[in-house]
């Protein structure tokens, strides 16, 4: 059982003056004087507000009222009946507008519309009052671009501003402090930077240097075969024409055509693609010299032979190879984008969320 | 359930007996390796991908991709923190787990060897030195990954008079297990030649023994955990097995395994543990889906590994967890063999008694009283503080397993968190 507030007498049956004959309510067990009265619900008295020292203003708030007499269990309907608690006061919800003191209207933070619009009318001006100007500009923005709709209004805060540079001059000092001398941040960019001059640039170099590299190898392969064709005195235009085709990066060793099957080529295989030794007119006055004895395998550190199991494939397999790199590199710039991304993110939340608290170290406002 | 604690008639089984787990990976696999304490199972895929499947969850913990080509080889480092990959795209690739998530770039091989001809496979010979086989060489060759230089296990021409000159291509080799007789490795070729050289550093080494087993390619070549035994696999579809001798070093025939009625050939051969008293064998061809296994003592055949549905190719023994993986050649599936072990919670107190049916128990009187009135007060404090006073130890392990295996410390993968946020964003 709570006790009484220290205000308040104990309790007495009292309800008629037996002096007077009148009625009396309320703790102070006076007559009713037209004095702004309650009615609790436990008991069925009437108590003054201003004995219960209660303001005025709360009148339309009281939502259910018990006497301290219920409160503490000393009257009241269920005051005997211990497994139900005693009864408590309850208030509704104020108005947010300061001076207001009504109840708030069903789903909504303020009792009218006419307050809502008020409240935030002066959410508004306050703003205008800080000398930071922009914070003002942008709620005014923000009003102007939702045109008075709620769903517009509430969705601009979601939009990913947060992943916007945060412009330098705003505070220079924090910037520099958070976002500038994040060592997580500046390792990421870093890795970035990296991975996109170098690496990627180094294995488009070796791309081009591969390409280049096949490029005079076919080169060679042609040549041979149109060598081969004079020799044989199959002189025809066309057949040239179909080496020169068949000669595209990606060959088709396996054809119908006879022609296609007897074209002769060298494996041209070299463990060091960065070096064309020479022209490919040398190259092939020296595969001609060396041509006639039968161990000839290498012409200056590059395979000659006509059909090598080793080096198979080598091209495709080179050119893979590079391909594989490349989409590596992508991948990881991809990550390290994403991953810089939500390192940003994070530096930006802290940045707004100091930036905030800063200024309302500056301008406490009144709660 | 700890296994001291099982029927150690079925825990202590020399080797697995039932298909109890299939992995489809989404790449077809050709090569698949065991970590030291068969945690991971490293997998090679046709593709060139690495996927290191987690044991326990039977799910994959890390994908490496930088090959182009089908794996050829994966071997584990000896401390078990290191991947060694090769492939037929003419490179030979080093993984250093522990650099997983360490970075914030997407993990890349530490070393990139590449060589101008597809390999066959690469080995560990210490933390710093690699053996590799390469297409249509006739030697091993050996690289310091320190520099990253090359050179070829050759054979003098004055040590080789015994030797005929022409030994054909090597196609493999492996490290003898035994530090005694210093480091030693054993390389066997194409035309059936076996030598042994013992390997001081990178810049000497000795040709110390070469012998002929057989004309024909040797496929594969193991030495068993205590050295004394060695098998060759031969494309003469002969497995043969020797005893292996090293002061001085002679080999003596023991066993020959065929099938006689198919003669088919072996894809892949391996030892178990210690000893090396079975042998497990993939035998070749489209209808036959199983793991030949035989008792290497005797040389009979003492279980058939069953429950694939395809023909199997390349397989791994953890000797720790006593299971056998091997690789299907369709569908690139990864089957396991292990021991189904009954869970028998009345090990764990010698006086529980399992029962069939449920019966009310019936408390006796001082049953689960503090201190047994009935006993001396002071019998009783002297018997408690005894049991106190013997400090159980429980951080040491043991040296050896419950199937005498000797302990390592485990390599664990570490987690890329990185990673698992960059999947979550997805």
């Amino acid at each position: 059982m709570s006790s009484l507030p220290s205000w308040c007498p104990e309790y007495s049956p009292l309800k008629i003056n037996p002096v007077t004959g009148l009625e009396v309510y309320c703790i102070c067990k006076k007559p009713d004087e037209g004095e702004l009265m309650v009615g609790c619900d436990g008991c069925d008295d009437w108590f003054h507000f201003k004995c219960l020292k209660m303001p005025n203003k709360y009148r339309r708030l009281v939502a259910a009222f018990y006497c301290p007499y219920c409160q503490a269990g000393i009257t009241g309907k269920d005051k005997d009946d211990a497994s139900k608690p005693l009864p408590k006061t309850l208030w509704k919800r104020k108005c947010r507008v300061e001076e207001c003191y009504e109840p708030c209207a069903e789903h909504s933070k303020y009792c009218s519309e006419e307050h809502g619009l008020q409240y935030m009318r002066n959410v508004v001006n306050k703003s205008t009052v800080d000398d930071n100007e922009k914070s003002a500009e942008v709620v005014r923005k923000m009003l102007f671009v939702s045109e008075g709709n709620n769903g517009i209004f509430q969705s601009i805060g979601k939009e990913k501003f947060i992943d916007d540079n945060i412009p330098t001059d705003v505070d220079p000092v924090l910037y520099k402090k958070i976002i500038e001398q994040d060592s997580g941040l500046s390792q990421l960019t870093h890795s970035q930077d990296k991975c996109i001059n170098v690496t990627m640039k180094g294995i488009q170099e070796r791309i081009t240097t591969l390409d280049k590299y096949i490029d005079w190898v076919e080169d060679i392969n042609t040549k041979l075969n149109a060598s081969q064709d004079d020799e044989n005195g199959n002189n025809d235009d066309e057949s040239v024409n179909h080496a020169k085709k068949l000669s595209s990066k990606k060959r088709k060793r396996k054809g119908n055509n006879k022609k296609a099957v007897a074209r002769k080529t060298i494996c041209g295989y070299s463990s060091d693609l960065s070096i064309i030794p020479c022209t490919s007119e040398e190259f092939m006055q020296l595969y001609r010299d060396g041509s006639s004895s039968e161990t000839q395998t290498e012409i200056k550190g590059i395979c000659s032979k006509l059909k090598c199991n080793r080096h198979h494939d080598w091209m495709s397999i080179d050119s893979d190879q590079l391909q594989q790199d490349m989409e590596t590199a992508e991948a990881n710039n991809d990550r390290l984008s994403t991953l810089i991304k939500m390192r940003k993110r994070q530096l930006h939340c802290q940045f707004y969320e100091q930036l905030i608290s800063a200024h309302l170290q500056v301008e406490p406002t009144p709660s | 359930m700890n296994l001291l604690l099982q029927d150690p008639f079925q825990v202590l089984k020399e080797y697995p007996e039932r298909l109890i787990h299939t992995i489809n990976g989404p790449v077809k696999t050709t090569t698949i390796a065991f970590s030291h304490n068969g945690d991971y199972l490293a997998t090679g895929c046709l593709d060139g991908t690495i996927i290191i499947y987690d044991m326990d969850t039977m799910k994959p913990a890390t994908v490496l991709s930088a090959h182009v080509r089908a794996i050829q080889w994966l071997q584990w480092s000896p401390h078990g923190d290191r991947l060694l990959s090769s492939s037929r795209d003419m490179t030979v690739k080093i993984w250093d787990l522990n650099s997983i998530g360490k970075n914030i770039d997407i993990v890349t091989p530490s070393h990139d060897l590449a060589f101008n001809g597809p390999v066959w496979g690469a080995h560990w010979i210490n933390d710093g030195l690699v053996a590799v086989n390469i297409l249509e060489e006739s030697f091993a060759m050996l690289i310091d990954l320190n520099t990253e230089r090359k050179r070829f296990l050759k054979i003098d021409d004055a040590d080789a008079d015994d030797v005929a000159m022409d030994q054909g291509y090597g196609l493999n080799c492996e490290l003898y297990p035994l530090a005694q007789y210093g480091t030693i490795i054993i390389t066997g070729s194409s035309k059936g030649w076996i030598n042994f050289f013992k390997i001081e550093n990178f810049d000497n080494y000795e040709h110390l023994y070469g012998t002929r087993v057989c004309s024909s390619n040797i496929k594969h070549l193991l030495i068993s955990q205590n050295g004394e035994r060695l098998v060759v696999n031969c494309s003469d579809r002969s497995i043969k097995q020797y005893h292996l001798n090293m002061q001085p070093i002679e080999l003596t025939l023991e066993h020959k395994y065929q099938d006689v009625i198919n003669r088919l050939q072996w894809n892949d051969i391996k030892f178990s543990n210690h000893n090396a008293e079975y042998l497990v064998a993939s035998p070749h061809g489209s209808s036959t889906h199983e793991l030949y296994l035989w008792e290497t003592r005797s040389g009979s055949l003492v279980r058939v590994l069953e429950g694939a549905e395809e023909e199997l190719m390349a397989i791994d023994w953890d000797f720790k967890n006593m299971r056998i993986a091997s690789t299907g050649l369709e569908t690139g599936d990864i089957y396991l063999w292990s021991l189904v072990i009954q869970p028998k919670w009345s090990a764990l107190a010698p006086d529980f008694e399992e029962i069939e049916e449920n019966i009310d128990y019936q408390e006796k009187e001082d049953e689960f009283d503090d201190e047994d009135q009935d006993v001396d007060e002071n019998e009783n404090k002297i018997s408690s503080t005894k049991e106190e006073d013997t400090p159980i130890d429980l951080t040491t392990m043991d040296p050896c397993d419950v199937r005498g295996n000797e302990q390592v410390t485990s390599f664990i993968l570490p987690t890329d968190y990185q990673s698992i946020l960059m999947v979550q964003r997805l």
